[in-house]
């Protein structure tokens, strides 16, 4: 049997070992004339402080790093091109090292000497932003916030002095609203730019245009290896420069047949390699939170049957949700032999797509690859943004077995049979442009000063229907007029980092005297979109509520209890606003949210993101304003204010007993984690997750006679498909006509 | 062909003219029946000016190439893998290209794994060709006529070798197991 085993070897690239201990000493002896001043000296040139031994130390390291073979070389192409794409496997030290060879070799003295200017390099994910720049400070010897620092969605830890700043894409897009040329930078680094984020892919597009109007501005692209070329298509020829990763070879295995039930495959393959497999970590790849907590139970089960006979084994959770101090736990070492010289321990790490790029866990031996992961999918048609579970493609497969090659040469097992791999799975994941509701992306370039959306050069243009969609929101909202171009109220919502459905809440809640509140609810919402910079809220009220912490039974026990304290009856948006007036009234006491289930770092970060959005309010001179809370309306403005963000995300209770959102008519039910007594008739949601079924989560009760009254050019009946909604609605205006003409005639 | 493709994005239907997002994007420069981004709508002037400029005639090779290029993968799938393709299929391919659908949502909420939905379906064709002589004689009668004069004798062949392999993939099967002893 096995013959039939299917065994093919990767193509990684392999590095002898021999051969690059050669070429570093050859580099550090003969050439480097750039590196040598700030490499011999004592003095650290960025704040003339000496350098500690530490410096030193981490220097030696650096030099071992395979980007150091080629920082000549590069350094070359980058003098002689506007345009460069650099392309090196993980682990190839691109990150930390190219934007401080840049560094060392550009002048970025102003011509009046009083201020620098900047590099900046940008990354998908906020984390990276935050650890890549912290690293690279005592790389450099420097205070991180001073001479290197970064700039994230509501935290920018940067200075005058900063002279290198990481940046998540998003921000990088932000800057380029006040500064449209990017006027501060010398050299801008797109790192990681084959996941292809939303932002990434407009950064390409302007840049581009940046570029044409500014000689002096250099562009580096960072990818792993795949799409280089369409890269290099797309940059008009841009030079191409390849750094080799330090991957050892990876035998990869699939199975005979399709696996009837991934998970179950995934917890034997566990099983069957700490049973037969010599000793290394294992890594592997699921779908969510619950999945993976689910798979970790399990397979501690299933190894704990096996008795003394097998190794300890450690398995930790990693999703993106999950605590820092958490998350930390991947990086413990794997537990000892139980006894001197018995079997030795394993660490098993359950992890989502995060371990795929962004996080580098060393030690990985064997990688299981069920090929799904979560993805974001958005359909126009029905206006539903979501995340699904989705097959994955042949590059995050590349990238999946990859992670097994980091410290020595290893397994990966593809829960699938080869032909599937060869017919199912794309060649690469879509790119999140074509995936994504481009309301917000559509006001950025608008205020950009980008019009023509339709000719704009997108490296992969999205549908027409999306820009559709995208025009149609942005117009009832009244942040575009009928001819398409920005308003006012548009510029002003443009400036808030949130989806527009919110800024706008933001912006018109002065008019409903009540935005205190509303800047609490804001905070609180968009607090859990923690990784995605342009706001995309995947979150739910009780999400506050500390119950993934729980255990299985105590988590439904200490939901309900939270409920019980905290819940409003007409809604989950109050709900929320309770939570926050609660942590203000006890100080922000740790323990008093210990003690009431609350999660007391996702209250502060709200805190702290609420802070950031009153700076902007008073930029615009938005009043800051509460109704008297015994006043009967002091939830009913808040109500109102809301719909006059989320007008379009309505559901009504029909006769059946069935929610339908409004105008797109789909069968919605309301997440069982709301904090509803009842089944109002009409109600606003934030959220549409499409599961087994679909559900509408975070909702909050509102009156159809406000429907009316606030939206009515988006309630407007010409305009409507038949249902049971509209009868309503058309008896609510008769109403309302009605009243008019009464009052007329009093008069 | 329409159905088939509405069918495939999801219930609802293409956003129409009324709306104020497909006017807008009119407005902008749009024109229906095209996708986005700056070759894209060069395209046109291609329908219009008629391979007047040089640009245009570029393109309009580029559209040939990713049609002949869907026919070489439709080529390829019915020889290797004796994949019966239909045309709506391949037009998708090449509408891919162009971009004028948005990407299919795809709904998963069970935990089967890579590749065992088309198992499912192609489970019951090999039995029938195996065990029922009829039927099988049947399948023959019927499928050369449906595709004589699509299929070479090669293809036939090669088809026929691929069915033999599935077949003895079946018998496997029983076999099966992920670890071997000797590992």
């Amino acid at each position: 049997m096995g013959t039939e085993r299917k065994r093919k070897v990767s193509l990684f690239d392999v590095v002898d070992e021999t051969s690059v201990a050669a070429k570093i000493s050859k580099s550090n002896g003969g050439g480097a004339p750039m590196n040598n001043n700030s490499g011999n000296s004592l003095i650290n040139p960025w704040n003339s402080k000496p350098y500690s031994q530490r410096y030193f130390d981490i220097l030696e390291k650096r030099r071992t790093l395979p980007v150091w073979q080629q920082k000549d070389e590069f350094l070359q192409s980058l003098k002689a091109n506007q345009t460069l794409i650099l392309v090196g496997e993980t682990g190839s030290g691109k990150t930390t090292q190219i934007p401080q060879f840049v560094l060392d070799a550009i002048d970025i003295e102003t011509p009046d000497k009083r201020r620098k200017m900047m590099i900046a390099c940008t990354q998908p994910r906020r984390v990276a932003a935050m650890s890549v720049s912290r690293r690279v400070a005592e790389e450099m010897d420097v205070t991180i916030g001073e001479e290197v620092g970064y700039s994230i969605r509501f935290e920018d830890c940067s200075s005058a002095r900063t002279v290198l700043k990481y940046l998540t894409d998003g921000m990088l897009l932000r800057e380029a609203m006040t500064d449209p040329l990017l006027e501060r930078y010398k050299v801008i680094v797109l790192d990681e730019a084959h996941e292809r984020t939303l932002a990434t892919d407009v950064l390409f597009g302007l840049l581009k245009e940046v570029l044409k109007n500014r000689s002096d501005l250099k562009l580096v692209v960072m990818s792993a290896t795949l799409e280089a070329e369409k890269f290099q298509g797309y940059f008009n020829g841009a030079p191409l420069m390849k750094v080799p990763g330090r991957l050892h070879p990876v035998e990869i295995f699939y199975t005979q047949e399709p696996e009837r039930d991934y998970l179950e495959a995934a917890i034997r393959t566990v099983v069957q390699i700490h049973l037969c497999e010599p000793p290394g970590d294992i890594l592997v790849f699921l779908t969510g939170e619950e999945e993976i907590e689910d798979a970790c139970r399990k397979i501690n089960k299933e190894v704990g049957n096996l008795g003394d006979q097998v190794g300890p084994v450690k398995v930790v959770p990693l999703y993106s949700s999950l605590p820092p101090a958490m998350q930390q736990k991947i990086f413990d070492p794997a537990p000892p032999p139980l006894t001197e010289g018995g079997p030795p321990g394993r660490k098993i790490v359950v992890s989502t797509n995060i371990a795929e790029t962004s996080l580098t866990i060393d030690g990985i031996v064997y990688v299981i690859d069920p090929g799904f992961s979560k993805q974001k999918v958005y359909n126009p048609r029905v206006r539903v943004e979501s995340l699904l579970v989705s097959p994955i493609s042949k590059a995050s497969a590349h990238q999946r077995s990859g992670r097994a090659g980091r410290t020595q040469p290893g397994k990966c097992f593809r829960l699938y049979t080869e032909k599937s791999f060869n017919t199912e799975l794309q060649p690469q994941t879509y790119p999140e442009i074509l995936r994504s509701n481009l309301a917000n992306t559509v006001l950025t370039l608008k205020k950009l000063g980008i019009d023509d959306l339709v000719h704009f050069d997108f490296m992969d243009p999205p549908a027409p229907e999306t820009l559709m969609r995208a025009l149609e929101v942005l117009n009832y909202l009244g942040a575009l007029d009928d001819e398409g171009n920005l308003t006012k109220l548009g510029e002003i919502m443009s400036e808030f980092p949130l989806d527009p459905q919110m800024s706008k809440m933001l912006v018109v809640s002065p008019e409903f005297n009540c935005s205190n509140e509303i800047l609490s609810i804001s905070a609180m919402l968009s607090d859990f979109c923690r990784d995605a910079d342009i706001a995309r809220l995947h979150s739910s009220s009780m999400q506050a509520f500390k119950v993934p912490m729980c255990i299985d039974g105590e988590a439904q026990k200490a939901a309900d209890e939270a409920k019980a304290r905290f819940g409003h009856i007409d809604g989950d948006h109050l709900t929320l606003l309770n939570v926050y007036h609660a942590y203000k009234q006890n100080n922000e006491d740790q323990s008093w949210c210990y003690e009431n289930f609350i999660n007391h770092r996702s209250l502060k970060s709200a805190d702290n993101v609420r802070q950031q959005l009153v700076r902007i309010m008073a930029r615009f001179n938005l009043k800051l304003c509460s109704t008297d809370f015994s006043s009967r309306d002091y939830y009913i403005n808040i109500r109102k204010a809301m719909l006059a963000g989320y007008f379009m995300q309505v559901a009504h209770l029909e006769r059946t007993g069935h929610y339908l959102t409004v105008k797109d008519n789909q069968v919605v039910h309301l997440h069982p984690s709301n904090c509803l007594d009842h089944k109002p008739e009409w109600v606003i949601y934030n959220e549409y997750v499409l599961t087994t079924r679909n559900f509408i989560r975070t909702v909050t009760d509102i009156r159809g006679e406000w429907l009316v009254d606030i939206a009515p050019h988006y309630f407007d009946l010409e305009n409507f498909p038949q249902c049971e909604a509209k009868r309503v609605l058309e008896r609510l205006y008769k109403k309302r006509e009605k009243e008019r003409e009464e009052s007329r005639n009093r008069k | 062909m329409t159905q088939d493709l509405e069918g495939s994005s999801g219930s609802a239907a293409a956003i129409d003219s009324s709306n104020i997002g497909f006017k807008l994007l009119k407005k902008h420069g749009w024109k229906e029946g095209t996708g986005l981004g700056i070759s894209e709508q060069d395209l046109l002037g291609v329908g219009e000016g008629l391979l007047a400029n040089q640009r245009g005639r570029l393109l309009w090779k580029i559209v040939v190439l990713a049609g002949l290029w869907a026919q070489w993968l439709e080529r390829n799938r019915k020889i290797f893998e004796g994949a019966e393709e239909g045309l709506e299929e391949m037009w998708d391919r090449i509408r891919f290209w162009g971009r004028l659908e948005p990407v299919e949502t795809y709904w998963k909420n069970n935990k089967r794994g890579l590749g065992v939905d088309k198992v499912k379906k192609k489970a019951p064709k090999p039995p029938d060709a195996k065990n029922i002589t009829i039927s099988s004689g049947k399948n023959e009668q019927e499928l050369p006529s449906k595709k004589s004069k699509t299929h070479s004798k090669k293809m036939r062949k090669m088809q026929e070798f691929e069915r033999q392999l599935q077949e003895k993939e079946f018998e496997r099967a029983f076999f099966r197991e992920f670890w071997p002893d000797n590992v």
